[in-house]
């Protein structure tokens, strides 16, 4: 049975309306699509969330443990996809400061998380790390030792290299802008693969 | 311990390249990340020759004169490569005995960042992750 659809006028401010836009051509559907996927794939994670923890509520504490398994269920609310890769940079930053040559600045920061805004839903979260110069860098670590590393300064300078088997690499550098460059993006897909 | 360490000043065969933290290694693909290679800003990258070295001795020089020296908790991790695989990506080693016999500096990298990374992730393919 075809599913019932209704029509939900949403308000965007200019430059996220222009990043659907340019995300939704990419993916040479349209925007309503584009963002229908965003919000199904949103549902889909609260669902299994809720399974996970219904499952884990149901089961017995272990011996000796006081009161059930579970008990505070909001403290335990996993982050979202966005708030990880935050928390992540905060923490590469932090660590910086104490083991880095050069400590990650605040504008670096900024930067590294305004690329990690930009990353489309679809591609796997990077590991992030800090680079001796002070720059902050993403890793996406794929299989058969497929790797793409991005590291941004803070200008928002993005060097990138790819190594996707033994004779295929690549390397350059892009701007950061509004947008994720396509470039990044290809690459991730690429390592990932 | 200290005696198993000996001054050649010739190009060790095998080299290590000592990692503080876990950022900079993947835990999932037990690999070393670029990071763990990359250089300082106009300096090249530290590591030591380990030829003839058991896992002690390997992880004696860590705790011993690397943490020591950089006045940094333990290493957390080790990456181990040959020195051919560090001249294959067009960099070269130079023993650099000054702070210990067995210390050498890999040297030669390009100016640009996104070079770096891309031999970077060549000695990361070629290197061998340990974990303590």
């Amino acid at each position: 049975m075809k599913a019932k659809l209704r029509n939900i006028t949403i308000t965007l401010d200019e430059n996220l309306a222009r990043w659907a836009r340019v995300e939704a051509a990419r993916r040479d559907t349209s925007v309503s699509r584009f963002l229908a996927g965003i919000l199904r794939e949103q549902m889909g994670e609260k669902n299994q969330y809720a399974d996970t923890v219904g499952a884990a509520l149901a089961r017995e504490s272990f011996p000796n443990a006081d009161g059930p398994y579970l008990t505070r269920v909001a403290a335990h609310e996993r982050p979202s996809r966005m708030e990880r890769l935050v928390s992540e940079i905060d923490d590469a930053v932090r660590e910086s400061t104490a083991t880095g040559t050069v400590p990650v600045d605040a504008d670096t920061k900024r930067m590294a998380i305004k690329l990690a805004t930009l990353l489309p839903a679809s591609v796997p979260i990077p590991e992030v790390a800090f680079d001796p110069d002070g720059e902050i860098s993403f890793d996406w670590l794929g299989p058969a030792n497929k790797i793409f590393s991005v590291s941004i300064d803070r200008s928002g300078r993005l060097a990138y290299a790819g190594r996707f088997g033994e004779k295929k690499k690549n390397n350059g550098v892009e701007q950061l802008s509004d947008t994720c460059p396509p470039e990044i993006i290809q690459g991730i897909e690429r390592a990932a693969s | 311990m200290q005696n198993a360490i000996s001054a050649s000043g010739e190009h060790p065969t095998k080299l290590v390249r000592f990692i503080f933290s876990r950022r900079q290694y993947g835990v999932q693909k037990l690999r070393p990340k670029p990071s763990a290679f990359l250089p300082p800003p106009n300096l090249p990258t530290s590591a030591f020759g380990i030829d003839g070295l058991d896992e002690e001795g390997i992880w004696w020089i860590a705790d011993n004169v690397v943490a020591k020296q950089s006045q940094r908790d333990p290493p957390r991790a080790r990456a181990d490569i040959l020195s051919a695989a560090v001249v294959e990506a067009q960099l070269t080693v130079i023993p650099d005995p000054t702070a210990h016999p067995r210390h050498v500096n890999i040297c030669g990298w390009p100016v640009e960042k996104e070079k770096q990374l891309a031999i970077a992730q060549d000695l990361c393919a070629a290197a061998e992750l340990h974990i303590r």
